[in-house]
């Protein structure tokens, strides 16, 4: 008896093929063609410890529609896991304090010219990544000439010679502003205002 | 004509006292003279006469105008200079140590001084 069959290797041993009197003919594989995939090799899943899922809360108590943000613990680093609010995800503000002796000098015209005056301070030190440790806004009266200004103190978490290279960053960045500013604002800039960069890391030379 | 004084002389007065002692009235005495080296240097270039009513505040308001920050450090100095002289007890925090001020207050001076000398 002749007869051809073409069955697949893993349905039939070569045992039953030859008691049956069939001749086994084979051909070579073709080469995969592009996109194609291969699939004779066996697939393996991996599936993570059941400790390790992320099991979402079955009650919720945000209200719907509203989306929260966190951040998950890669394995390892549980301590990493801190959670994100709305409001964190912006940049925090750069704070300061006024000292009461900066209050009797702070007048709407001082006021105004420090708040042009801080938001570009702010972009400096987040520009050049500084870590601020304080600001404060403080009043010195000069006990000889009788004269008072507004001196704005930034302190540093950098070695001394860094501290004054930002303080000559911040120089340039008000020469650059006053440019823009009313006359008023400049003459307060000169006369009435001060800035000053104290390191807190490391002694100068 | 009589010889004008070098300011140069009050910053090595300055040093060489603060390398003397590191006491208190040492550290406190050479701030001032540092302060006085720039300032002396920084009014002779600015123009300014002596007897001038607030000759400090018009010196650092015309440094302030060809370089901002270095008129700022000199308005440091200035400060630290009234501190070492008028105040027995700190009135700011960072003013209570006197070798970190000197060390500051010398920093300053070698970073500045160039600078109003070349204006």
């Amino acid at each position: 008896m002749n007869a051809t069959a073409t069955l697949a290797t893993d349905e039939v041993d070569t045992t039953t093929i030859e008691m049956a009197g069939l001749t086994l003919r084979t051909w070579p594989t073709p080469p995969l063609q592009p996109g194609e995939e291969d699939l004779t090799e066996e697939a393996v899943f991996e599936f993570p410890e059941y400790g390790a899922w992320i099991m979402p809360s079955a009650v919720s108590d945000r209200p719907f529609g509203q989306v929260r943000a966190e951040t998950i613990a890669r394995p390892g680093d549980e301590s990493a896991a801190v959670p994100l609010g709305p409001q964190q995800l912006r940049r925090p503000r750069l704070h300061f304090t006024y000292l009461p002796s900066a209050r009797s000098l702070l007048t709407d015209r001082v006021q105004a010219t420090w708040n042009r005056l801080f938001p570009m301070m702010e972009r400096v030190i987040r520009l050049e990544r500084v870590p601020v440790q304080k600001l404060e806004l403080f009043g010195f009266r000069d006990p000889e000439e009788d004269w008072q200004e507004l001196v704005v103190s930034l302190s540093v978490n950098l070695p001394e010679s860094e501290a004054l290279l930002l303080w000559d960053k911040l120089g340039h960045a008000i020469e650059g502003m006053m440019e823009y500013l009313p006359s008023y604002m400049v003459d307060i800039l000169y006369d009435r205002v001060s800035i000053e960069v104290l390191a807190s890391v490391g002694e100068i030379v | 004509m009589a010889k004008s004084f070098d300011p140069l002389c009050f910053h090595e007065l300055a040093c060489s006292l603060a390398d003397q002692s590191s006491d208190e009235a040492c550290l406190r005495t050479a701030v001032g003279r540092a302060y006085y080296t720039v300032l002396l240097i920084a009014r002779d270039r600015s123009g300014i006469p002596p007897g001038r009513r607030r000759a400090s505040k018009e010196t650092i308001r015309k440094v302030k105008k060809a370089d901002r920050a270095t008129g700022e450090k000199l308005g440091w100095l200035l400060r630290l200079r009234e501190e070492a002289d008028y105040n027995l007890t700190p009135s700011r925090p960072e003013y209570g140590d006197w070798k970190k001020n000197w060390a500051r207050a010398k920093g300053l001076v070698q970073d500045i001084l160039p600078r109003i000398q070349s204006m």
